[in-house]
């Protein structure tokens, strides 16, 4: 039985515009320019794209960790870098692709560090966020290593380690950089499953995704971003056009729907 | 989830197991704390006994007991008493600093000093011997002066760069500073006297004899401090384990909380380094060893640091009286802990080169 996740689920309305950023001092470095775009509550949105298309920055712009050089970005009508950290932690979780730490801490207590933005400064995390910590542990399918020690880890065991800190997190936007880069197939499936649940469930989701695979079958919404432009948005299947392939990945595609009647794709000598 | 298959077993196992208690470590640091404050106090050149002790300390309570021999009193009050406190004080300081630096840096190698303390405390003791204003309370006054005058400069340098809260930064310009006050001192060492210099040698062994209450007065605010503020954030701490971002993802702003560690830490050190001298690897092995004990979460590792500090000093400092009583060779405590720590220091690095981590 799967286990029971009361979701936050408030209301959270992103809205994107013009926005730029830039690195570097007199050759400045475009990465992301004249970005716009906005979500909502439901959306399980993939954020597809050739290597250094500014994928992972636009992710992080929207978690408030980088600030933007051009144009806004707000959450709920505020811009995102004027939040104080810890409210903003209660709005917005962040899943790096690979987070590694340099002590001996136990899985269970990495996954209560998702309870952060909610405990008190002096006093313990509470039995209810053991419980709720114990359940997303299940989800996330690493109850099994709960007491083992982070550090032992394997990268696909640590990687469901951090998605199961960020259910315990239970933030309405939810923000994943490659969530599934270390899992097999199995994990990964399931992983999806429940991040596209969390959407239904009325959360937003952001995803940056490099199996276009997946982000046709599991998300309802894809952007493709391409020299720091977002050139296409929108439904999956648009989205992954031929053309758009070709034009974006500089190799040309064939797309077709396989036996199970899943977009799929094969690339064309 | 069935298709991971959990056995139900597992789930009921550890419901709400709780290990950030603190209670069951108060109590037994308090306990050893106490034994061993008795029992260094007890020994040397002239032994005491533990019933003795606590009457002395309780006629200077003026609680109503029977006042002990003034001679007893005076070696209790006046001499053993100050120096095992100064020697409580300055180890608990110095590991619960040297945790903190771990933590913060990331690193498990980092030490107390690391960022100018050590350089700038050895250039201000260094100019108060050779200006002729060492007395038992200027030496130190100099010493936290020149610490905090280097730790400015490298907190200064570091955000002013705007590399910000980047430990890269922060330990490069620490680099650079220390070497430029390492310099000065060597520049004043070779203008200095003979007398100066052999002063300044025995200075930077670190050590706790002749220690008296207004040593014990001035170390007490900044480690008292800094143990209750890092206890209070100690979770802060944990979270930035993970990296600036997660911890930021968090709700715990990186740059602040890391310049508030660094600043407590970094007090706290230079007030104990200037009143003992610099006394390595207390800092550096007592937070290994603590983390071996009550794991690496840090509400609980900064108040076992803490305890361990002050009991691993206050023996060393005991091995140190009880071989100059016979001998009359006075070795420093420093030395003591140096030799305990270099080679548990070795074990570490060759633990973590095989382990390919560090």
């Amino acid at each position: 039985m799967e286990a029971e996740l009361t979701l936050n689920t408030a209301p959270v309305r992103m809205l994107c515009e013009q926005l730029g950023y830039k690195v570097g001092g007199q050759n400045r470095l475009t990465i992301l320019d004249q970005v716009s775009f906005s979500a909502q509550n439901g959306d399980f949105i993939g954020i597809v794209g050739p290597n250094g298309a500014g994928k992972t920055t636009l992710l992080r712009q929207i978690g408030g960790l980088l600030q933007p050089t051009a144009g806004t970005i707000a959450c709920n009508g505020r811009l995102v870098h004027q939040y104080r950290a810890r409210d903003y932690a209660r709005i917005c979780s962040y899943m790096h692709q690979d987070t590694v730490m340099p002590f001996d801490f136990p899985v269970r207590d990495v996954v209560l560090m998702g309870r952060h933005p909610y405990a008190t400064a002096l006093a313990a995390y509470s039995a209810a966020d053991y419980d709720y910590a114990e359940r997303c542990m299940e989800r996330a399918g690493c109850l099994q290593d709960a007491d083992k020690r982070v550090t032992a880890l394997s990268g696909g065991e640590r990687q469901r380690v951090m998605f199961a800190r960020i259910l315990a997190q239970d933030t309405p936007l939810v923000l994943l950089d490659e969530p599934t880069a270390s899992l097999d197939i199995r994990y990964a499936h399931e992983v999806f499953r429940q991040i596209r649940g969390l959407a239904q469930a009325g959360k937003l989701v952001i995803a940056v995704m490099h199996d276009l695979r997946a982000a046709a079958r599991y998300c309802n919404r894809l952007f493709l971003l391409y020299k720091g432009e977002l050139v296409a948005q929108g439904d999956p299947e648009d989205v992954l056009h031929e053309g758009h392939i070709s034009y974006a990945f500089d190799i040309a595609a064939k797309t077709y729907r396989n036996e199970l009647g899943h977009w799929d794709f094969d690339l064309v000598e | 989830m069935p298709v991971l298959g959990v056995p139900m077993s597992i789930q009921q196992g550890h419901t709400t197991k709780n290990n950030t208690k603190l209670l069951p470590t108060l109590a037994v640091g308090t306990a050893l704390l106490a034994g061993a404050i008795i029992l260094s106090v007890a020994l040397g050149s002239v032994s005491v006994k533990p019933a003795v002790i606590l009457r002395a300390i309780f006629s200077w309570a003026r609680l109503p007991v029977e006042a002990p021999d003034p001679a007893d009193y005076t070696v209790i009050m006046l001499i053993r008493l100050p120096r095992v406190m100064a020697a409580v004080l300055a180890g608990a300081g110095l590991a619960v600093a040297g945790t903190i630096m771990q933590g913060v840096f990331r690193n498990p190698l980092a030490e107390p000093g690391i960022l100018g303390v050590s350089a700038g405390s050895s250039f201000g003791a260094l100019l108060a011997i050779a200006g002729g204003l060492s007395t038992f309370l200027t030496l130190p006054a100099f010493a936290f002066a020149g610490a905090m005058l280097a730790v400015g400069l490298i907190v200064g340098v570091a955000v002013g760069s705007g590399g910000k809260s980047r430990t890269v930064t922060l330990i490069m310009s620490g680099m650079a500073i220390s070497a430029l006050f390492s310099a000065m001192t060597s520049l004043t060492l070779s203008l200095a006297n003979e007398y100066q210099v052999s002063s300044y040698i025995f200075w930077t062994m670190g050590g706790l004899a002749n220690r008296r209450w207004a040593h014990v007065g001035a170390m007490i605010i900044p480690v008292l401090v800094t143990l209750v503020v890092i206890i209070y954030k100690a979770r802060d701490l944990d979270i930035l384990l993970l990296g600036d971002e997660e911890a930021r993802a968090l709700g715990v702003s990186p740059l602040l909380t890391r310049m508030l560690m660094i600043l407590l830490a970094s007090v706290c050190t230079a007030a104990i380094v200037a009143v003992t001298g610099p006394i390595g690897f207390v800092g550096l092995i007592i937070p290994h060893i603590m983390r071996m004990l009550v794991g690496p979460s840090h509400r609980r590792l900064i108040l076992a640091s803490a305890f361990g500090g002050a009991i691993f000093l206050m023996l060393c400092d005991l091995l140190t009286r009880l071989f100059a009583w016979p001998t009359g060779a006075e070795i420093s405590v420093g030395v003591v802990t140096a030799l305990v720590g270099a080679p548990y220091f070795l074990f570490l690095i060759f633990r973590s080169a095989r382990k390919g981590t560090s």
